[in-house]
């Protein structure tokens, strides 16, 4: 062996060291990120389903002129200098009349109150506190908000459920770049699958294809992923640091482009159903949101959020002057100019979530989500393959594989089991759509450890990951009413969409149990004539 | 949703170019026809399987020109996608 052979095999040694141990730390983590992403994607859609009410676009035809003046008749007046209107996803208008100020944690926070109002135009639920007090215990949105709060930080406090996700999308592209050095035929061997083979042969080449396919993507989900983890745990205060000598208040106006002197002489507010009208007219939509400032004074604005229109990526912000009613055009993401680093910002959102195409995008990225999980699984599955026969200190690794790879699946579905079930019973969805991930958990891990043999641990996981798949649509059919054909009456695709894809995992994770029982009555019936 | 129709086609041509560039790999075609016993080999050309594979960057341009943003995009996933699971096809089917 020359010394340039030695020295590239040492090198190749290293990277493969590199790469194995950054997958073997930190998979389960980064599959958890990962699976937890891809059904972030469709997280709206998520929300919709578990409410099952088409979405009336009440923010664009109903009289939110009227309701914020009878709103703002009856609230603390210093509530009125920021007031957010969404629409809840079963149908009610949520108006957060606030200010803003420090919550008991020493964080900048919203306070203020907030109104639920029915279609009706009644309200039907005032609640009063701190946003990050609020926000968390909305139960029409639990399902899909504690979905993405595993993606986002692992239910850590913060912030270091954000540094650890931030470091997981490092330790993605560590394992990516590594990835590209070490294989010397990647893309070569782009279309060979040996599927033929078994055992460790073909694990290799489904963790490579797969690996080399979605390499792009795994760099720009990882880095815009980083990106937001970082940014928020980590950059924005250093930046507030060094820029704002420290002053998180400044840094927050000048990011968000607020005005800074504001006058509080009193005027009437025009009328917010002509610039809303105006708004949806322009971009032929309903907004997603609206925020009024200032209202009823000289400074009140008024911003309306669209999602991308036809072609762009981009989401949009309308801003009007709400003292004169007239339009002020798109405010930028970040400052009050247009800039190249708003641009590149406002694109990192869409991007990572894929939310600028409706559907269409929203299903190409939960495919892009599950190439990405299947290269997370195939990879800790190559290594625990690698080693179970060879080490005995290893032989728990592939039991471990199958309780994350199958039970955090089989988990999030239980929590949705909870969901429906405590929404039925009128107890707190925010409270028991945890406690049933939790019991789920909980279950498989005993199951995990009490089933000694590794095959069939697999296969009872995946039978009632696939039993649960297939009772959640007809669970949500049986308590809302709303079946497939009101859906598709009502043009409800999130409905649709949603309990059809549950049908297809499930229908796959069941023909891989009866594939499998199948065969092994086969082996068993044939077992006898051998001998 | 006119913007997506427009990716559509797109996204046709490049299954068909992805089903036959992984038809013709020849590495793939040397492992299948030692264990599929009627595998039918599909030659094509490196000047063309190269011709095929620039194609599929064709539509980028398109998109680049008519400033449909979001159907490049669309059209990047959905050939990363596409392209895995056509490499993921045992050799009986593709």
């Amino acid at each position: 062996m020359t010394r340039t052979q030695i020295e590239k095999s040492t090198k190749k040694a290293s990277l493969l060291s590199l790469h194995s141990w950054s997958g073997v730390v930190l998979g389960m983590l980064l599959y958890a990120v990962i699976f937890t992403g891809t059904v972030a994607v469709i997280a709206h859609e998520i929300g919709q389903w578990s409410q099952s009410q088409a979405p009336k676009d009440r923010l664009r035809h109903a009289d939110i002129d009227a309701l914020v003046r009878q709103l703002a008749e009856q609230t603390d007046p210093k509530y009125t200098e920021e007031i957010s209107i969404t629409e809840s996803y079963n149908n009610q208008l949520v108006f957060f009349f606030h200010t803003h100020g420090t919550n008991p944690s020493g964080a900048l926070d919203d306070i203020g109150v907030e109104y639920r109002v029915n279609e009706h135009n009644e309200v039907v639920q005032t609640r009063q506190g701190f946003g990050s007090e609020l926000f968390p215990t909305d139960d029409t949105n639990a399902l899909g908000r504690f979905l993405v709060s595993i993606h986002t930080e692992l239910h850590m406090p913060k912030p270091w459920g954000l540094i650890l996700t931030g470091i997981l999308g490092l330790a993605m592209l560590v394992a990516a770049v590594s990835g590209i050095l070490m294989h010397r035929h990647l893309f070569t061997d782009i279309f060979l699958l040996r599927s033929a083979r078994s055992g460790e042969k073909l694990k290799r080449d489904a963790h490579t294809v797969a690996g080399t396919w979605s390499l792009p993507f795994a760099f720009l989900l990882a880095f815009t992923g980083s990106f937001f983890s970082f940014a928020t745990s980590f950059g924005l205060p250093a930046m507030a640091m060094v820029a704002f000598g420290g002053d998180q208040k400044a840094m927050i106006y000048t990011l968000v482009g607020e005005q800074m002197e504001v006058s509080e002489t009193p005027k009437e507010t025009t009328n917010l159903n002509l610039m809303i009208q105006d708004a949806s007219a322009r971009n032929d939509a309903a907004p997603n949101n609206i925020v009024i400032s200032h209202y009823n004074t000289e400074s009140a604005s008024m911003e309306l959020f669209f999602l991308p229109s036809q072609g762009a990526i981009i989401s949009k912000y309308e801003q009007y002057n709400a003292a004169t009613g007239s339009a002020e055009g798109v405010k930028p993401f970040v400052g009050t100019e247009p800039s190249f680093g708003s641009l590149i910002l406002s694109l990192i959102f869409p991007v990572h979530y894929g939310t600028f195409a409706g559907l269409f995008s929203k299903l190409v990225w939960v495919s892009l989500g599950v190439a990405s999980c299947y290269v997370t699984m195939t990879g800790l599955q190559l290594y625990a393959h690698r080693r179970e026969n060879k080490l005995s200190q290893w032989q728990w690794l592939p039991r471990f594989c199958h309780w994350g790879f199958i039970g955090l699946p089989l988990c999030s579905l239980a929590s949705a089991v909870g969901f429906f079930i405590s929404s039925s019973l009128g107890l707190s969805t925010s409270n028991w759509t945890p406690l049933a991930f939790v019991i789920a958990a909980g279950m498989v891990t005993i199951l995990s450890v009490v089933v000694k043999p590794i095959t069939t641990l697999k296969y009872v996981l995946l039978a009632l990951t696939g039993l649960m798949c297939i009772s959640l649509p007809l669970i949500r059919i049986a308590l809302s009413q709303t079946g497939w054909i009101s859906a598709v009456q009502h043009h409800f695709e999130a409905v649709l969409f949603v309990d059809l894809s549950l049908f297809v995992c499930g229908a796959l994770c069941l023909y891989q149990v009866v594939n499998y029982l199948r065969q092994k009555t086969l082996s068993q019936s044939t077992l006898p004539e051998a001998v | 949703m006119n913007h997506l129709i427009a990716t559509f086609p797109f996204i046709v041509y490049a299954t068909a170019v992805l089903i036959l560039l992984t038809k013709s790999d020849t590495r793939r075609a040397t492992f299948y026809r030692k264990i599929v016993p009627d595998y039918r080999e599909f030659r094509i050309r490196k000047p063309i399987r190269m011709a095929l594979m620039y194609s599929l960057l064709v539509p980028f341009m398109v998109f680049i020109v008519v400033g449909n943003a979001a159907g490049f995009l669309c059209y990047f996933g959905a050939i990363t996608v596409i392209g895995w699971l056509v490499a993921e096809m045992p050799g009986n089917v593709i």
